[in-house]
């Protein structure tokens, strides 16, 4: 064709400019046809990238929820911490008190009783302890389990849940669905999507073509708590104050003998008063050493249990939560698989598009002192 | 003349009932400031207490402004010109043949200062310093009667028991049982009794009596016995300033624990937890066996 016009381009003036066009119009209609080719792949990536950051965000904005609210309950936990230190504080002054009117009157024979009367203030007020060391000691590690399955567990999976479902949202296929069934079947997956960390939800558009949108998103369960503990567990605390108990009861009948002879001059019982002088100062050392025991200067102690209480006795008083033992992040992924597409000249096939996002957050991860401070921000994009 | 006398004894009058006046005002005063306060503190809660058959008063503070050394000192200055004496446990107890004030004891006396006014007591305690982090000094002040000629008769009088009562009555509470600590919020409340008996008799009385109160039981956990001794290896590792006499080797203590879930139609939840436990080495006195019973309950959120 073109040799042909060459020889006669003298002779022939018309047509001239049609070939130039018709290669000119195929080359536009190529490059209009990758251009269509490389807009959809941008335009997959652009929303893979934002459902990648909304699911991040999202499941971010719940476990920073979740940080806020144990710190909030370790406030509380910290005020039943600073009750209950003053009440037994308090009951071991006032029975050293007692225990020292009554050795220091115990030997005297008009004095007695006032060291009768003191000890048993003593021997009640010792009793007071048990029952609180017994009482906070359950009620602190009822309170742990309660933060670690209502709002570390329970947080954890709404965090999951909503971290697919903003991804889902976003990823654009409610836009590429049909009418009718397509659409009744996604919202049908959105309402099954829980806490397992991967999700696919795969369809076909009219053209019989394979489409697809993977999400996982990863959190680290929240179970390992560092624990501020007391300096001795409650076990020896418990039995400290058992054998001061134990010993002023060998010295209350003594002083009470002594109490009832105080009229008569001569007393068979008064020297029995050493013993009973000996056994109050023993009962004075337990319960010091006891109150020591009850002092917030204890190990940090990994908690990792879970489930019942059980040997409580046995298990350290809880006074609050230090810290927790996680990473603070919240890591999305997402995986958008869509099929080629024949423009007759030939088929496009579009290249899987991968997006991530990582979320962590402010507060440097303490959670004592409580305060109400986590909140979540994008630290990475597109990582491997 | 008589109008002048009748205007000198209203002039007279008005000045004894305003001087009257002015010495009730006055007196109100100086009783609130009995136990004067200082700088920056805020109180936190207050709530009434029965320790060793007396009852104390326990107001809780918190100060940024002060260090517990200050308030130490802000304290042996004012309150002996109230009246106060302060109770130096120290030097009587240093008096006593025997008697070894060890750093443990002289620092457990120090945390606590101890003032008396006839019969009246007052013990003021401090956290101690740091613990919390916050920048805030903590202190407690515990005032009441206690009376060294005489004890009441009535043992339910000498129990132990915290005297300030729930706002919400959300459970029933078992018969003759002692409220010993209370932690009340908006939507959530925690309390915790004690008792004498088992844990199979108050586990039956919650199942029978929660329904009154409009609660269904939800689940049931099984009973749970362990024995555990105390360690004098604990002793020596966390307290080495502690007795090394004291044998806790031969200290054993039986728990038995269980958990009662309740739920309501309204969505709210409350937890039981009943813990016994009893010590073979004081059998036969109430140390010997008791049972504390935790009742947890929180509202429906949102």
């Amino acid at each position: 064709m073109f040799t042909y016009f060459h020889n006669r381009k003298l002779k022939y003036n018309k047509g001239q400019l049609a070939p130039f066009f018709i290669v000119i119009m195929v080359a536009i209609v190529i490059m209009a046809m990758v251009t269509v080719n490389l807009s959809k792949v941008a335009l997959t990536k652009t929303e893979s990238a934002n459902a990648a950051d909304s699911g991040a965000l999202a499941a971010g904005s719940i476990m920073a929820n979740v940080f806020n609210s144990i710190a909030k309950q370790n406030a509380q936990m910290e005020f039943q911490y600073w009750t209950f230190f003053t009440s037994v504080s308090v009951s071991f002054t006032v029975a050293v008190g007692a225990l020292a009117v009554a050795a220091a009157t115990a030997c005297s024979l008009y004095g007695a009783c006032a060291g009768d009367v003191a000890a048993n203030i003593a021997w009640w007020t010792m009793l007071a302890i048990i029952i609180a060391v017994e009482a906070f000691n359950i009620a602190q590690n009822y309170t742990l389990q309660i933060i670690k399955e209502k709002i570390g567990v329970e947080g954890r999976k709404s965090a999951i849940k909503a971290g697919h479902q903003f991804v889902f949202i976003n990823s654009g296929i409610g836009s590429k669905l049909k009418e009718g069934s397509q659409r009744d079947d996604f919202k049908n997956f959105m309402n099954g999507i829980s806490h397992l960390p991967t999700y696919t939800y795969s369809w076909q558009d009219g053209q019989g073509r394979a489409h697809s949108v993977t999400s996982t998103v990863n959190i680290e369960e929240v179970d390992k708590f560092d624990m501020q503990a007391t300096l001795l567990p409650a076990l020896s605390i418990l039995a400290l104050v058992g054998t001061a108990i134990g010993l002023t009861t060998i010295a209350i009948p003594i002083l009470h003998m002594l109490c009832l002879c105080s009229s008569i001059v001569t007393c068979p019982a008064l020297p029995a008063c050493g013993g009973a002088v000996a056994a109050l100062i023993g009962s004075i050392t337990a319960l010091a050493s006891a109150w020591a025991g009850i002092s917030p200067t204890g190990a940090i102690i990994e908690d990792s249990s879970s489930g019942a209480l059980s040997a409580i006795a046995s298990m350290w008083i809880y006074a609050w939560i230090d810290d927790i033992d996680h990473d603070r992040k919240v890591e999305v992924r997402t995986n958008q698989h869509h099929g080629g597409t024949d423009l007759g000249l030939w088929t496009a096939q579009y290249p899987d598009t991968y997006s991530s996002s990582r979320v962590d957050f402010t507060g440097n991860g303490k959670i004592h002192p409580p305060k109400l401070r986590f909140d979540s921000s994008i630290e990475a994009v597109d990582f491997p | 003349m008589v109008r002048g006398c009748n205007i000198k004894i209203i002039a007279i009058l008005s000045i004894v009932i305003l001087t009257c006046a002015i010495n009730t005002l006055n007196a109100a005063w100086w009783e609130k400031k009995d136990i004067p306060l200082p700088a920056g503190a805020e109180e936190a809660r207050q709530e009434t207490r029965r320790i060793g058959g007396s009852e104390l008063t326990f107001t809780y503070y918190a100060t940024s402004q002060e260090n517990a050394g200050s308030i130490k000192s802000f304290y042996r200055l004012r309150l002996p010109d109230l009246g106060w004496k302060e109770k130096e446990l120290i030097k009587d107890l240093q008096q006593m043949p025997n008697m070894q004030v060890n750093s443990g004891l002289k620092n457990a006396l120090e945390q606590n200062l101890m003032f008396e006014k006839g019969t009246d007591l007052l013990i003021i305690n401090f956290m101690p310093e740091g613990a919390f982090n916050d920048g805030k000094t903590r202190f407690a002040i515990a005032r009441g009667k206690m009376d060294l000629k005489a004890l009441p008769s009535d043992e339910k009088k000498l129990m132990p028991e915290l005297l300030t009562k729930p706002k919400r009555e959300v459970s029933p509470v078992y018969p003759d049982a002692k409220l010993v600590n209370l932690s009340e919020e908006d939507n959530s409340s925690q309390a915790s009794y004690y008792t004498k008996d088992d844990i199979e008799s108050v586990s039956k009385f919650y199942k029978e009596k929660m329904p009154g109160f409009g609660w269904a039981l939800a689940e049931e956990k099984p009973v749970k016995e362990t024995v555990n001794t105390a360690n004098n290896l604990d002793m020596a590792k966390y307290c080495p300033n502690c007795p090394k006499d004291a044998n806790l080797d031969t200290a054993s203590i039986k728990t038995k624990i269980t958990e009662l879930d309740f739920s309501n139609n309204k969505g709210d939840s409350c937890g039981i937890v009943i813990s016994s436990q009893s010590s073979a080495q004081a059998q036969g006195s109430l140390f010997g066996s008791m049972t504390i019973i935790l009742v947890n309950y929180e509202g429906k959120k949102g």
